[in-house]
């Protein structure tokens, strides 16, 4: 799940994961960095980086770049002393410092671990991941390419590559960009959708998020007539720009290959239930 | 209420910043307070550092670059601008900043090809964990020390890298402090890491050399020359470094944050609030963006259209109200100015411009 900020892409994660779970798939949501929104939206403690239970078939966990890392170095030393001896301390921790790429890969290394070695030896039907804001996700699927250019030979080098070739796999990764319907944030979604295309990821899903409401419960027209009837200001307003986001999602329709999946607000503090009820009525 | 009020509050400034988190408006707030003040005859840039393009889509430019752009007077005229003002706007473009930094503080055109083409500088550049923050440092003070504005407007990135940005100047600073670069570069010409040794025990060079082993043989030797190099240009990074700090610090320098009322971006807000006060920055107000009015019909309606709408724009104000009294319960002092929701984001100049700030 990428897409700029503020547009609903944990809501929609967390979404995601909830209905593949009442769909009776085993299904893991990924936070990653130093985000603690999917806590937020549910009311619940801060994720750990640690699998935790949501709902019987569903887990979430928190990848920080730190503790990634930390984990990928103590297999390959595998004593926590020596870890702590050799790693733990302020001349290799610098040197992670000036490669954040390295960093960074590391997080996208932990969810290709947990796809392909889960910890419970069951795997996962679905990972879903809630990724940074545009820039920072962006540079998240760079890394693999970046520390190819870095390392150029040995051990990590072939990670990044074994990972790079999982994110151009149709068949086991498929993106899906998040979006609102304001013209602003859709031209930025279509570069967005240009950019992740030249890194040769697959594409699969457009998400529209927040519209005011269902549009399957007005017809436009009714909405056009009641925007002109109406006394009330604020009303006028709201009805005015709902208009203008159905307008927007027209456009959207014609600039965009990819299949669109609409979204109306839900409630605020949702339930996993509401969230998988609300995912599956829109993208049936 | 006061239409105007945060332009009068801003009008003997010389910086502003404008944070919040990811979504709530803060480039188009940014644009539109700058063209404000460009309008009332001040001569203002605008600097977004949010890794997307909004800024210039905004005020209509089709490649906003790393180089300040002059919005032309003919655009600005007919807006009834006051004679002397000007606005010029800028996108961070952390590689292009960078590039520049290297070029400038380079001791020889070697050194500054040895650095442009390192892969770890490479790589570092392209991140926006970290370098963003210190680039914009250098962005601001490069368009203060031009002296061509007396405002400058700066649109951070969402949330946490705003705190990143704050941070930036401090960690910069103990980043130059650290003879950390020597544990890894001095002995270049022999083995790395030899000094570095001496200092840390054997366990050191064995994890060196394990990395070398992970991350293939060149790793450590890119890495330890990039080092060297690149303290080259501490001296001059420091120095600056430090006069942003005082900059952002300064009497003259108000910080807004951009919010709306829904749950979420709330909460972002509040995980905001606590970690600011250790930057002893002064909060100038809340901007509430996306408010609305409250209904004038009190009956409900039959109208299964309207009353949905009615239920919508009840559920919105609530919240609204909600934020404004936990706010000024919290924050008795800092003043919560008001920005209306629109039938359409405003994405013009002209839209900008009539943006109102209530408070």
């Amino acid at each position: 799940m990428i897409g700029k900020g503020g547009v609903g892409k944990t809501t929609l994660a967390l979404a995601q994961a909830a209905y593949l779970s009442s769909q009776g798939k085993r299904v893991l949501l990924v936070e990653i960095a130093d985000r603690s929104s999917v806590s937020t939206l549910l009311g619940i403690p801060p994720l750990a980086y640690e699998i935790t239970s949501l709902e019987s078939s569903l887990s979430a966990i928190k990848i920080t770049g730190h503790e990634a890392l930390k984990e990928y170095l103590m297999r390959q030393v595998r004593i926590e002393k020596i870890y702590r001896l050799f790693f733990e301390n302020r001349p290799m921790r610098y040197f992670f410092d000036a490669a954040p790429a390295i960093r960074d890969l590391m997080i996208l290394g932990k969810i290709v671990h947990e796809l392909e070695h889960p910890k419970s030896g069951k795997l996962f039907d679905h990972i879903v991941v809630d990724t940074p804001a545009t820039g920072h996700g962006l540079f998240l699927f760079k890394t693999p390419g970046i520390v190819e250019k870095i390392t150029r030979f040995g051990p990590i080098f072939q990670r990044a590559f074994h990972i790079q070739s999982i994110l151009e796999s149709p068949d086991i990764t498929s993106i899906h960009v998040v979006t609102l319907p304001r013209p602003i944030v859709i031209t930025e979604t279509l570069e967005l959708s240009l950019s992740l295309k030249k890194l040769k990821l697959p594409l699969l899903n457009l998400f529209v998020n927040r519209l005011i409401f269902s549009q399957k419960k007005f017809s436009a027209h009714e909405i056009a007539a009641f925007s002109q009837k109406t006394q009330d200001p604020t009303l006028q307003l709201l009805s005015g720009r709902f208009l203008n986001e159905l307008r927007e999602l027209k456009r959207l329709e014609k600039l965009s290959k990819l299949p669109l999946h609409i979204f109306s607000e839900i409630v605020e503090t949702p339930t996993l239930n509401q969230l998988a009820d609300w995912f599956g009525k829109a993208f049936s | 209420m006061n239409k105007n009020h945060l332009l009068s509050l801003i009008e003997n400034q010389k910086l502003v910043i404008v944070g919040g988190s990811g979504g709530v408006g803060k480039t188009t707030l940014s644009a539109s307070i700058a063209i404000q003040a460009a309008l009332e005859g001040r001569k203002v840039a605008v600097l977004t550092i949010d890794p997307a393009r909004r800024l210039g889509t905004t005020l209509g430019f089709r490649h906003l670059g790393n180089k300040l752009h002059y919005i032309s007077d003919q655009k600005l005229k007919p807006l009834q601008k006051r004679p002397g003002g000007s606005l010029a706007a800028c996108m961070l473009d952390v590689k292009g900043t960078f590039d520049g930094i290297v070029s400038r503080y380079a001791p020889s055109s070697f050194i500054k090809e040895r650095i442009l083409l390192n892969p770890f500088y490479v790589q570092l550049s392209e991140a926006l964990s970290g370098t963003h923050e210190y680039m914009a440092l250098e962005k601001i003070y490069e368009i203060r020390s031009s002296q061509e504005f007396d405002l400058l407007v700066l649109d951070t990135p969402s949330s946490d890298s705003f705190l990143q940005f704050l941070e930036a100047p401090l960690r910069l600073k103990s980043f130059l402090d650290r003879d950390i670069v020597r544990w890894f570069s001095t002995p270049r010409e022999t083995t790395i890491g030899r000094l570095a040794c001496a200092a840390f025990g054997k366990q050191f060079s064995s994890a060196l050399s394990l990395l070398n082993k992970l991350a293939g043989g060149t790793v450590l030797a890119d890495l330890a020359n990039f080092l060297t190099d690149f303290q080259s240009l501490f001296e001059g990074l420091r120095e600056r470094t430090e006069e942003v700090e005082q900059l952002i610090k300064d009497r003259e320098a108000s910080l807004f944050l951009v919010t709306t009322c829904e749950v979420i971006t709330t909460t972002q807000l509040h995980q905001l609030l606590e970690p600011l006060k250790a930057f002893e920055l002064r909060l100038s107000g809340f901007i509430l963006n996306r408010t609305l009015d409250s209904l004038q019909s009190k009956s409900p309606s039959m109208n299964p259209l309207e009353l949905a709408l009615s239920n919508t724009a009840k559920r919105i104000i609530t919240q609204q109200e909600q934020l404004k009294k936990r706010l000024k319960k919290e924050q008795p002092k800092v003043p919560i100015f008001e920005v209306p929701l629109l039938k359409k984001d405003p994405s013009k100049i002209i839209d900008l411009a009539q943006l109102s700030f209530t408070e």
